[in-house]
């Protein structure tokens, strides 16, 4: 799934999801100190779109290695093992995603057989929390995209490294030291 | 037994590499397949809860607001700002990195984000002024560790939501605390530098303190719209993170102006990459939480430590020693989220403040940055200061010793957390 559009759909779609949680919880309390009117669908709604930024990114999270790990390990041993337990690695989190993929496809058809509507919106129960096996099938897609490239002997690695990711903030401007100095 | 499993298939599969929410997650899932009773689909349920905790809402906002103000030239601001105004004591620059970063702690809630932003620009400073690298970056690589501590702080948000105590007191218990620490790094760093007779920059005119002070208000004020509005009663944490984060959209783009519009959707993105990182592992940790309740094990471990009769000051040293152990090994968010439940019922049965609690295992969990083999803080310090992770932790070691001793006053005195959110109360 190596496709521009999907990345930029993909990245377009949590970025926005973010900024609207973030816009409406802010709008709920402006609403509510300045006008003080309070809209009750403002926090279900926010939820929703937590929902969906938090699963329907995990995907996205691998993609750029952003899910951390204990590599400790791995790196005090053998290349040849380490590409071993990279392997395990990959299956156990295809594992994984098929158990959470089908518990979720489950618990979203019950509640489609049921069809409660959600609190304070009318929306029904099963939507906003289709965003569960929809996340699931794409963080298999793309587990199963790093276990072929490490089959391939492409990939080295599962997983991110927070450090490397803090290092972006660093600044070479030390222009705010004052150069001289008492003696 | 059923515990032993869950433990025993969280180790192996962390240490074979897999991401740490997949291990939680899938070590859970698996044991309760075998030995539960609850229905996968019930879990699948509990995981998308996580999306529903009003508290856990505060992670995103924080994490943009934070990422607003380390994009931007914040970071530069306040360590001008500091160096301004204790720039001329003995060891001034050392102890001017530790005021900024005391100061950029109160608009991130990151540690290692602490250590880059400041310790890129003043490491190189204080090396070029004479000071050996090794004592530059062990003096910020330890600073650096206030960023869970003075808020705000999503270490802090994490423990109020997994305990159920208030976000809003927990901050407010991390003032003292982190205010006290910063200054005792200072005056221990005035005593080293005055020995081994480190520079000093000259006296900054009361005309650069002003115009240094007001550039970085804008920044600074964050922290007072969160503790302000959370106290004065307009908004609760979750909302006053929200508030937080749009301001600091509105300062990083119209008033510092660091970064344009066209720079804003990828502010965005990378604070949903952080939230997504940190959710799936504290969805994951709350799955592995609720197995550890199913089986009671809080309660056995509980009944376990009233029955061997131990007193509160006994039971801590206990916390403080489990938690630097698991600090050693594993990031923050999930140690909180797995110990928390352990410890918290425990502790509220001997008669210690839950809030005090929190803040015990927040430094605790800082000390966790700086040691080896896993800490973030010493993995940034050797990646800005091109120094061998080696070179780093024999050079943040001498003030590991300071932390500890902290520690350790912080644990025994609960007063230093627990005066400030009493007095407001």
């Amino acid at each position: 799934m190596n496709v521009r559009w999907f990345h930029r759909l993909e990245e377009g779609l949590i970025s926005f999801l973010l900024a609207a949680m973030t816009l409406i919880t802010f709008a709920q309390v402006i609403a509510r100190y300045i006008f003080n009117y309070s809209f009750t669908w403002a926090l279900e709604l926010a939820m929703f779109t937590f929902g969906g930024l938090i699963f329907l990114g995990l995907s996205y999270g691998v993609r750029v290695n952003a899910h951390i790990g204990v590599d400790a390990l791995v790196k005090a041993v053998p290349k040849k093992i380490a590409h071993i337990a990279g392997i395990i690695a990959c299956l156990l989190c295809l594992i994984y995603t098929t158990i959470v993929f089908y518990g979720a496809w489950v618990y979203v058809n019950k509640m489609y057989t049921i069809g409660i509507l959600a609190q304070d919106m009318p929306v029904p129960q099963w939507i906003p929390r289709l965003v569960l096996p929809i996340g699931f099938v794409l963080l298999f897609i793309r587990f199963g995209e790093v276990l072929l490239d490490m089959l391939r002997g492409r990939r080295a690695q599962l997983l991110g490294d927070e450090a490397e990711e803090a290092l972006k903030y660093a600044s070479d401007d030390t222009s705010v030291i004052p150069q001289e100095e008492v003696k | 037994m059923t515990t032993l499993a869950l433990f025993i298939m969280l180790f192996v599969f962390m240490f074979l590499g897999t991401p740490v929410a997949v291990a939680l997650g899938l070590s859970s899932l698996l044991t309760i397949l075998f030995f539960g009773t609850d229905s996968l689909a019930s879990l699948s349920l509990k995981m998308y809860e996580t999306s529903e905790h009003f508290t856990l809402m505060a992670i995103p906002f924080f994490v943009l607001a934070g990422a607003f103000m380390t994009t931007g030239g914040v970071a530069k601001r306040m360590i001008r700002f500091a160096v301004a105004t204790v720039g001329h004591f003995h060891g001034g620059l050392a102890i001017a990195s530790v005021m900024a970063c005391c100061l950029f702690a109160a608009v991130s809630g990151s540690s290692p984000a602490t250590v880059v932003a400041v310790g890129s620009i003043v490491i190189a400073g204080m090396v070029r002024s004479g000071y050996p690298q090794s004592f530059a970056a062990g003096v910020v690589c330890n600073a650096g560790t206030l960023g869970i501590l003075i808020p705000p702080s999503i270490v802090m948000v994490v423990y109020g939501a997994a305990t159920e105590t208030s976000v809003g007191a927990l901050f407010m218990a991390g003032v003292i605390p982190g205010i006290s620490l910063g200054l005792l790094l200072m005056i221990a760093i005035y005593i080293v530098a005055k020995i081994k007779n480190y520079p000093r920059q000259p006296r900054a005119s009361l005309n650069e303190v002003l115009t240094a002070g007001r550039d970085s208000v804008w920044g600074l004020a964050l922290i007072f719209i969160i503790l302000g509005g959370i106290y004065g009663g307009v908004f609760t944490p979750t909302e006053a993170a929200a508030v937080a984060a749009v301001y600091a959209f509105l300062v990083a783009v119209f008033v510092y102006r660091d970064i344009g519009f066209r720079q804003v959707p990828d502010v965005l993105l990378d604070a949903a990459k952080v939230t997504i990182m940190l959710m799936f592992i504290i969805v994951n940790a709350l799955l592995f939480a609720h197995v550890l309740t199913t089986e009671r094990i809080p309660q056995i471990i509980a009944e376990q430590i009233i029955a061997w009769d131990m007193e509160a000051w006994q039971f801590l040293i206990v916390v403080n020693v489990l938690l630097l152990i698991a600090g050693m090994f594993m990031e923050p968010t999930g140690i909180i989220l797995i110990l928390a439940p352990i410890l918290f019922p425990i502790a509220t049965q001997l008669g210690i403040d839950p809030v005090h609690l929190g803040i015990i295992m927040v430094v605790n969990l800082e000390i966790g940055m700086v040691t080896p083999p896993i800490g973030l803080n010493l993995f940034v310090t050797a990646g800005i200061t091109n120094m061998s992770i080696g070179q780093v932790v024999r050079a943040a070691s001498p003030w590991l010793i300071l932390l500890l001793a902290f520690l350790v006053i912080v644990t025994y005195v609960p007063e230093i957390s627990l005066w400030l959110p009493k007095l407001l109360r």
